[in-house]
């Protein structure tokens, strides 16, 4: 009888050197961050695990509950590190390429539904507001103005200019101080390109959809989620209502030539170099472009749209005509303040804020001219690079400093009044 | 049996050592951790590209796609998917999204992502473009660029 002999020692030598030397075998990391406790609500401690440059972690919710919640790197470390001022502990965990993969998938979806869950919650509350103001129309509803608001509206109107109750006779007197000539100048080119009733027959038509909107249908859904069964996205009837008034909005600031409001845009001191000029001047062309598509968008909210281009192009125009850098105020109504005592006690930390930004707002300026162009995406990033480091310098004048670190925010909030909005009500 | 019991020695022998070089490449827990207290240090480490910008948003555009796509009907109502688009691009910044070529390609990427084809995938082309042979084309092109 033969007798094969079969040695594995070769087979598992091989796969031991392998796996220590192998590079490839653990291609990836993530890091586990530990924050050390600080008083009050933080005295525990928190933790925290970041997959590149996004950060997961886990907070209480005012309503009871704990979510999860993703932040940029830089947003992270300025609100835990620099406002809280609270050490953070970094372990870099090496994983193979796979598990870096599912565990960055596994937080990524988890984040994302439950924001649907919590945006879900947040409309229901914003359609039973107005819900209620429609059927009951109740003298004052604080929250209802808190929570309904025309998004960009703000940059053209301050609070009460929209009343429809105020004197006709004042509101002209305001206007005539207002007109803007560069909006004239786009209303013109709008006209051309669609019409001279353009803007007249959207109003109507908006209108028309305003008084045959309907609540919207809130389909029961399964509270378990899991990657087939992902919260459904609705568009509300607040939301509809809302977007349909910001719609009317911008028609009614390029038919009256509205102004910026003062508040809604500063000068700044940095010249416009001759190569920005160039890139500037193309930049206006293409805002000039977007706003004639945007005014005859399918896109629900293209009323916001229309006001931020006209902002824009506003800001743009009078950069190239000043010679100075001109932006708009792109901090959110509920950004966060950092104090004028606050400032003092923290100066040296806050100079490294200051030189940040600087270099941030200076590097996004080389940028422009580097890549040959300014497209609406690094325009962005310097108008809100501009905003940053110019925020911070009013610090230095002894103001109270915004901060709303690098997220986005709709510019300009204006609150949404039923009956002082635009004079459109429903009939039924 | 003395031969099947030096055998089963090597055999246990190993199976430890695979057990062990398995362990080691399931994860490491390398030296390289460190503290962070100093918040006068600086935190922006090095400015985004602008490439790293485009593809995080598009990569965004797709995850919200494919969400959206597996819990909804492709003969569904778009305002709501059109809405949340504006919320990931307002967050880059952007607010001419509609007029943006990464936006189509993202939406592209989404579908392909959820798995979409066929006439399913022909509604929301078309759909999610509002018809617009351009903006088709780049769905396209990101559909066929995830493959």
């Amino acid at each position: 009888m033969l007798t094969l002999r079969f040695s594995l020692k070769p087979f598992f030598i091989r796969l031991f050197l392998l796996a220590i030397f192998s590079d490839a075998a653990l291609a990836a990391s993530f890091e586990y961050l530990y924050l050390e406790a600080s008083e009050g609500n933080s005295s525990g401690g928190h933790s925290a695990i970041q997959f590149g440059d996004e950060i997961y972690h886990y907070q209480h919710h005012d309503s009871g509950l704990i979510r999860l919640l993703r932040q940029d790197k830089q947003e992270f470390h300025f609100l835990y590190r620099f406002l809280q001022n609270r050490r953070i502990h970094l372990s870099r965990i090496e994983v193979s390429e796979e598990t870096f993969n599912r565990l960055r998938e596994y937080f990524k979806w988890q984040f994302l539904a439950q924001d649907q869950q919590f945006k879900q919650l947040n409309d229901l509350h914003k359609e039973r507001l107005l819900l209620r103001r429609l059927l009951y129309k109740p003298g004052t509803d604080t929250d209802f103005s808190a929570v309904l608001r025309l998004n960009g509206v703000g940059l053209f109107y301050a609070e009460h200019d929209l009343d429809s109750q105020k004197d006709e006779h004042l509101k002209n007197i305001k206007a005539g101080f207002q007109s803007s000539p560069l909006i004239g100048l786009l209303r013109k080119k709008i006209e051309a390109q669609y019409g001279q009733d353009y803007l007249s027959k959207r109003r109507e038509q908006i209108t028309a959809h305003i008084k045959v909107l309907t609540p919207s249908h809130w389909p029961a859904v399964s509270s378990v989620l899991s990657a087939d069964n992902f919260p459904p996205v609705i568009n509300s009837f607040a939301d509809s209502y809302t977007d349909y008034l910001t719609g009317l909005a911008a028609i009614k600031v390029l038919v009256e030539e509205q102004s910026l409001q003062s508040d809604a845009f500063f000068v700044t001191r940095e010249s416009v170099t001759p190569e920005e000029k160039k890139v500037l001047a193309t930049l206006r062309d293409q805002l000039a472009l977007s706003l004639l598509k945007s005014v005859n968008s399918g896109r629900p909210d293209w009323g916001y749209a229309v006001l931020v281009n006209l902002a824009r192009y506003i800001a743009v125009e009078q950069s190239l005509q000043s010679g100075r850098w001109v932006f708009i105020d792109d901090f959110a109504v509920d950004s966060e303040w950092i104090s004028t005592d606050q400032f003092v006690e923290q100066a040296e930390p806050i100079q490294t804020q200051i030189n940040d930004a600087q270099d941030d707002f200076k590097q996004t300026r080389k940028a422009i001219i580097t890549i040959g162009g300014l497209t609406e995406s690094n325009y962005s990033q310097l108008e809100m690079s501009a905003n940053r480091y110019f925020e911070w310098l009013n610090g230095k004048q002894q103001k109270a400093v915004r901060y709303q670190g690098k997220k986005r925010y709709r510019l300009k909030v204006l609150a949404c009044r039923i009956g002082g909005c635009l004079s459109c009500r429903r009939t039924n | 049996m003395s031969l099947y019991s030096g055998y089963l020695k090597q055999a246990l022998l190993y199976s430890a050592l695979f057990g062990l070089s398995v362990t080691i490449t399931g994860c490491s827990f390398s030296d390289s951790s460190k503290s962070i207290s100093d918040s006068t240090s600086s935190i922006i480490s090095s400015p985004s590209s602008v490439s790293g910008k485009s593809k995080k948003y598009q990569n965004e555009v797709a995850d919200y796609t494919m969400a959206y796509v597996k819990s909804s009907k492709p003969e569904a109502g778009y305002n709501a998917f059109l809405k949340g688009l504006s919320d990931i691009a307002a967050k880059q910044g952007v607010t001419n999204w509609d007029q943006d070529s990464l936006t189509y390609l993202g939406i592209g990427k989404g579908l392909k992502k959820a798995n979409v084809e066929g006439i399913a995938y022909e509604t929301y082309k078309k759909n999610f473009a509002g018809g617009d042979a351009e903006k088709m084309k780049e769905i396209q092109t990101g559909y066929e660029a995830e493959e």
